[in-house]
Formats: structure tokens, sequence, C-alpha cells
């Protein structure tokens, strides 16, 4: 693997990998299993806020990948193709347990996250200078939790792991156009979640 | 993994920032290599699982859909499907004719049969007076008349 990432670029090395897996090198397979868990992990995370449920979900994103890694025609790079294995499971993962504690709730639950405590207002001036930075990012992980899943799928890929546009519309299989503004959306709703904050 | 624009000064910038703070989460140390192991193991728990017949249409669909002659193994797979379900009815068919020739009662029959049990049951008991006087409690049931 190292030998040939000296002479090929990432996506060749992966096409290498694919087809080597394709044709039964189980080898093959996991050095991709080692490469992307990482990316994928932060992926995973940052959409269910939970180590526990990002380790089961990529476990099953791998057993399907790996089960369909010979269906994989190379029409997009692996690391889409897996993305969006990934997204899609974790969405399916996430409707699933929202719907679990609406029901748990006795359907009044918020359909929020799980951390999703409410934002308090902050009173005067003085306080909010003297929220810190790792507050100021736990309200961010609050705020986020409060986006709907598409739309926290959304910034999690374009900015906490710094995927473009046309990838992200890719792996959701959307238009650009509707990635932008989702976007757009999911930023309005974090600004003000945060208002207090950015005062 | 490049940004696409450079973004300009405007509230929505700050929450980018913000975001961009939070970095990625790496997995613990270590977790990457028993995360390959408990993917090994649930591989091999997987594959036990599985059942025979699992695998054999997993095994179908592989070869089906493997480029090398596709149309014609999916035409064979076709004319496979038909032949397989001709037989199916045809046995239905052989199966209904052996039933019906072995006596057996049909449906219709049966509830024919049900609806005139009551009046059978009444003429077999008049024709029978002594029995019945023997064992009385066989006629505690009221007949319809």
């Amino acid at each position: 693997m190292s030998a040939c990432s000296e002479q090929t670029s990432p996506a060749q090395e992966d096409q290498i990998l694919v087809a080597r897996s394709q044709n039964g090198d189980t080898a093959a397979f996991d050095s991709l299993v080692v490469k992307f868990t990482p990316k994928l992990y932060g992926l995973v995370y940052h959409m269910t806020d939970n180590h526990e449920d990002t380790h089961d979900i990529l476990q099953e994103v791998f057993a399907k990948a790996y089960r369909s890694v010979r269906r994989f025609r190379g029409g997009s790079s692996f690391y889409t193709w897996i993305y969006s294995i990934a997204v899609n499971m974790t969405l399916n993962f996430l409707k699933k347990r929202s719907r679990n504690r609406r029901f748990a709730l006795g359907e009044e639950g918020t359909g929020g996250g799980q951390k999703a405590e409410p934002i308090e207002p902050v009173a005067t001036d003085d306080t909010v200078r003297e929220v810190s930075n790792r507050e100021l990012k736990e309200r961010l992980n609050v705020a986020l939790q409060k986006l709907s899943n598409e739309h926290r799928a959304v910034v999690t890929m374009f900015d906490i792991q710094g995927m473009p546009h046309a990838e992200i519309a890719k792996i959701l299989s959307l238009s650009e156009g509707t990635v932008r503004s989702r976007l757009h959306y999911a930023h309005q709703q974090l600004q003000n979640h945060l208002e207090d904050f950015r005062k | 993994m490049n940004r696409e624009e450079p973004r300009g000064p405007g509230s929505e910038n700050e929450v980018q920032k913000l975001l961009r703070m939070k970095g990625l989460v790496p997995p613990p140390e270590g977790y990457v290599e028993n995360f390959l192991s408990e993917f090994h193991e649930r591989q091999r728990s997987e594959l036990l699982r599985r059942s025979a017949r699992g695998l054999f249409v997993e095994r179908i669909g592989t070869w089906l859909w493997h480029p090398s002659g596709r149309g014609l193994k999916l035409a064979a797979a076709g004319v496979g499907g038909v032949i397989m379900m001709g037989a199916v009815v045809q046995l239905n068919r052989r199966a209904n004719t052996l039933r019906e020739s072995s006596g057996a009662i049909s449906p219709s029959t049966e509830a024919g049969l049900i609806e005139s049990f009551p009046s059978m049951l009444r003429q077999n008991n008049a024709s029978d007076p002594e029995k019945n006087a023997k064992h009385p409690d066989k006629n505690d049931v009221p007949m319809p008349k």
C-alpha cells in the first residue's frame, strides 16, 4: 500500500484497493477500513453525538460496504460511495432514534438531540463576555443537535469536514443548490441559537 | 476536500468559524485496530449465521451482476424462472387431480354435509326408538322442527 502511494494519487490508490477487494482480497478491504474509519468516525459522531452509536453504525457501514463492494462499478470515487453509505445509514439511524424517543415520551418529545438542554437567555452583557471558548463550543454542540438531521449532515460535511458543495451533493443525491440553501438555513438557525453569545 | 470559496464578512461567517473550531473528532487511540478486529469477528459470525439459502441467493446475485456476459446470464435466469414457475403450476394441477380422484371431500360438499347434519340425525333417531329409550341422554339435544 505504501509502495503504490508514492506513485499514485489517493483516489487511484483507493481504486486499486477496491479492485483487489472485489477479487476477494480481504487484506485490501482491511486497508480501506483502516483508511476511512477515522474520517467516517468524525462525520458520524458529529451527527449522532454518541460514541457507542457511532461505533455500531460504522461497523454496519463497513459490513454493508464489504457485502456490496463487488457491485461497486466506480461511477463515483470509493470515498463518495462509502460516505453516502455512512450518511444514509446514520440518517436512518437518527430517524429511528427520534421515533423511539418520541414513542418513549408519549409523543411529547421535542425531536431534538439527546443532550439538547434548552438555551436559557443570558441576562447581561457581562456574563456573556465571561463565557469561555469551551462553553461556547458546548453551546454550539447543543445548537447543532437542535438542527434537523438533514441540516446537521450538511453542516458536518461542509463546515467541520471541509467537503465541497459538489461532493456533498453527490453523497446526498441532491443538487448543489439544495445543499447551499440547506447550509444557509442551518447557519441561520445556529446563529439564532447562539445569538446571545455573539453579542 | 478544499473549501470552495473564500467567505466574505458577515454574521454567517462567525458561525462557520465556530464550527471549524469544533474540528474533527478523531477516534480514541488504538480505536481503529480494535475496530478492525471486531469487524473481522462480526464478519465471521455473520457468515456462520447466514443460511445456505441466503448464500445461494447471494452467489446467484453476484454471478448475475458480474459484468462478463451479464445479458446472457439474465436471459438464462429469466428462462430458468419461467421453467420453475411452469413446474410449480404443473405440480399444483397434479395435486388437485389426485385429490379429486381419491375421493377427498371438496370444501363445497363439506359445507353441504354440515348443513344437512341435523335433519340426518333426526331421521336416524326416529328410525331407532328402542335405542332412544335405552339412552335418553342422547336425545337431550332439542331438534329443530
